[in-house]
């Protein structure tokens, strides 16, 4: 008998709980007239935390400077946060939710390939600007009308790798070690396309399970049985610390280059002296000289007390564009999404965008190298 | 001693009782959509009707047979690419792609169950585990039929008998008519010879063998019907989010199914249904909670363990099926 009554006390605990969900839900609804609302959709718990920390960061940051300002239509900017944990149902929950919501006005999400695309269906459905800041996989423009990002896909990067192993750094016989993701895989394509069209030579091509794989001693033995000029890595900072590390174990001494992918101050902490050298490009590099990326690194630096990354420095500048179209277009989604598109020539941390027609962005990039254990600009 | 007028008549009437329940229920079911309920409390619906898919059938091996499988995932996986690959590639409609589906993993269970049904316990739950891992790599490096990491995008939504199915009502009564084949089925089968063998095959291995119970025969069925059924919801997943890639099936994904049959209470098909919905919609009703949502998601299932062992519904026997049950023996014994 007691322990039917534990059960039935526990089983009220939990509806209430999950009754008061709905309850401070639907309560929150109506009343904001004057408020504008953007969503950010990105992982806030999990594996990814780390990203979506960065999202949030720094677009609470630009929200700020946009209310200080004034607001957008005369009203409050509002921003809400939405956890997708990186996962591809998650998000799309997450992306139905905010479709349903009127108020919200915008997207800027989600962070990876898997939550974006799996989310995009339905915000193409909806009718709702999905703004990711982050998501280079190339299909996911094509998914829809509503689909815009703020990165160069792997189309634009790689090429401009491709110049900087093959010109700049004058190393021809390349090899090349890449993560098995849609990342991995775009650009390792994209590389070796323009370095060949270049005059370089592919002598080796290897790849890893990302998050899995630790040890590279046989992948880089086989490298070095082909006697490559330089080691062209399209892998994020974790691997190309114990890739470094292991390659100078092994008594290697081979030039590394690699992509934005890799811009991060623990990968000078992780692999130290086996990363001098090292050359990349980079779509944003807190050295900056120019007024913009310069006062977005201050601002940072003085809220968060650390410099930011790249990931923060884009989901500002995409909530900045966002909160731009929505000053043009008025409180309508669709008009939005054209005002959106329209963009050209906006001023932001990373350097001057331009949506081109199928909502992808061209941007410059600069190539930077590490030198005495700094990131410097190369170029 | 009643007599056989009495005794077919109380049959007779335990039948009407429960075709009664089955209409009132049906008839619920069939009305959700006429609420005008917001287009994301149909999704969480329809994931949830997904999800109960998912859960019944690994009832069946976990909660009726008693064999603990790490690997449902698996087979969710293998029916949602069996489905987009047929979609995409031959343009083949719902009606044809599902069920393919479904006998993709139903033949890739078979084909596993025949060298591995042999162990037992923690073994098998290795093996299922290893074999959702190898599922899960095939899939990120068969770049040729999978695009590996790059994943299907713009999956075909279904089509059934020239009727297409796009808005989330008319998924709703997709998932409804599938929980409903897939639930129906299943209870045919527990109720069944079949079930009989299942279920003594977890209570006493052994006195089943010695009963007569070709034990690993029983054991390969119940994994094959269960990765039918995984299929299936795979296939259906598949369709509806218009995405899919390796990310979407990893270990996560079995360990949430099993949580649910957990919960629900292992052996009860309606413990499955109740499971699968706290699990699917808690994550989404706890959202306000922040930071704490996840551990708050946690703490509902720690706190369920030592007070309710069994599951919400485990070793609950409705008055029906107790009535009936009771038939049985009364015609066992005359």
């Amino acid at each position: 008998m007691k322990k039917v009554f534990v059960f039935s006390l526990l089983m009220m605990v939990v509806l209430s709980v999950l009754l008061a969900g709905c309850s401070t839900e639907t309560a929150a609804a109506p009343d904001a007239t004057e408020e504008i609302t953007i969503a950010v959709a990105a992982p806030l718990s999990g594996d990814y935390a780390q990203y979506g920390n960065a999202f949030r960061r720094a677009t609470e940051l630009k929200a700020e400077e946009i209310n200080a300002a004034g607001g957008i239509l005369g009203k409050e900017l509002k921003l809400t946060f939405l956890d997708d944990r990186n996962d591809a149902r998650e998000a799309t929950n997450v992306a139905q939710r905010l479709v349903g919501d009127k108020k919200v006005l915008g997207v800027i999400g989600h962070f990876s390939s898997t939550a974006s695309l799996a989310a995009s269906s339905v915000y193409e459905e909806g009718g709702l600007v999905q703004l990711s800041p982050t998501t280079s996989h190339p299909d996911f423009t094509k998914q829809g009308q509503y689909m815009f990002r703020n990165i160069n896909t792997q189309a634009v990067e790689a090429p401009i790798a491709a110049d900087m192993v093959v010109n700049l750094m004058d190393k021809k016989r390349i090899a090349v070690i890449y993560i098995n993701n849609d990342w991995g895989i775009t650009a390792r394509d994209h590389f070796v396309e323009a370095a060949e069209a270049l005059g370089g030579e592919i002598v080796a091509e290897e790849t890893f399970i990302g998050g899995q794989t630790q040890d590279f001693t046989s992948t880089l033995t086989s490298i070095h049985s082909k006697n490559p000029d330089i080691i062209f890595l399209g892998t994020f900072y974790a691997e190309t610390g114990m890739i470094a590390q292991q390659m100078k174990q092994l008594g290697y001494d081979y030039p590394l280059a690699g992509l934005s992918s890799l811009y991060n101050e623990e990968l000078i902490k992780l692999a130290g002296d086996a990363v001098e050298g090292l050359y990349m490009t980079s779509n944003f590099f807190p050295g900056d000289e120019r007024p913009a990326a310069k006062e977005f690194v201050d601002k940072f630096r003085d809220a968060h007390g650390q410099v930011p990354n790249q990931f923060a420095a884009v989901a500002y500048e995409s909530l900045g564009m966002l909160a731009g179209a929505i000053e043009t277009a008025g409180e309508d989604r669709a008009a939005i999404r054209n005002e959106l598109a329209k963009i050209a020539d906006y001023e932001g941390v990373t350097g001057s965008i331009t949506f081109s027609k199928d909502r992808d962005v061209i941007k410059e990039m600069s190539i930077i190298k590490i030198q005495n254990g700094e990131f410097v600009i190369a170029q | 001693m009643e007599t056989t007028v009495e005794h077919v008549n109380k049959k007779k009437k335990i039948i009407k009782r429960r075709s009664m329940i089955y209409v009132g229920v049906l008839a619920g079911l069939l009305i959700i959509p006429l609420l005008s309920l917001n287009n994301f409390t149909m999704r969480m619906v329809i994931m949830a009707g997904t999800y109960m898919i998912l859960a019944m059938s690994l009832n069946l091996i976990t909660g009726y047979t008693g064999q603990l499988s790490l690997g449902h995932a698996a087979f969710y996986a293998i029916g949602a690419y069996t489905s987009a690959i047929l979609s995409m590639r031959f343009g083949w409609s719902f009606l044809i792609t599902a069920p393919a589906a479904a006998l993709m993993a139903a033949l890739v269970a078979l084909l596993l169950g025949i060298p591995t049904l042999k162990l037992q316990g923690a073994y098998l739950a290795i093996v299922t585990l290893g074999f959702s891992e190898i599922v899960r790599i095939v899939a990120l490096n068969w770049m040729g039929l999978t695009r590996g990491p790059m994943g299907i995008p713009g999956i075909a939504r279904p089509e059934v008998l020239g009727y297409r199915i796009a808005s989330n009502t008319q998924y709703y009564y997709l998932i409804l008519a599938l929980v409903i084949i897939t639930y129906m089925s299943l209870y045919r089968i527990i109720n069944s010879r079949l079930g009989r063998a299942f279920i003594a095959i977890r209570e006493d291995d052994l006195a089943a063998q010695s009963m007569g119970v070709d034990i690993l025969k029983y054991k390969i069925l119940s994994f094959t019907i269960a990765a039918f059924f995984a299929g299936l919801a795979g296939s259906f997943y598949a369709h509806y989010v218009t995405y899919i890639d390796p990310q979407s099936f990893t270990f996560n994904e079995s360990i949430q199914v099993l949580s649910m049959v957990v919960l629900g209470g292992m052996g009860s098909m309606p413990g499955a249904i109740i499971g699968s919905v706290i699990l699917t919609w808690a994550p989404e009703m706890l959202r306000f909670l922040e930071d704490y949502r996840m551990i708050m998601y946690g703490a509902i299932l720690i706190v369920m363990m030592p007070i309710r062992p069994q599951g919400i519904l485990g070793g609950i026997r409705f008055k029906l099926d107790k009535e009936e049950e009771n038939q049985h023996e009364a015609v066992g014994s005359e």
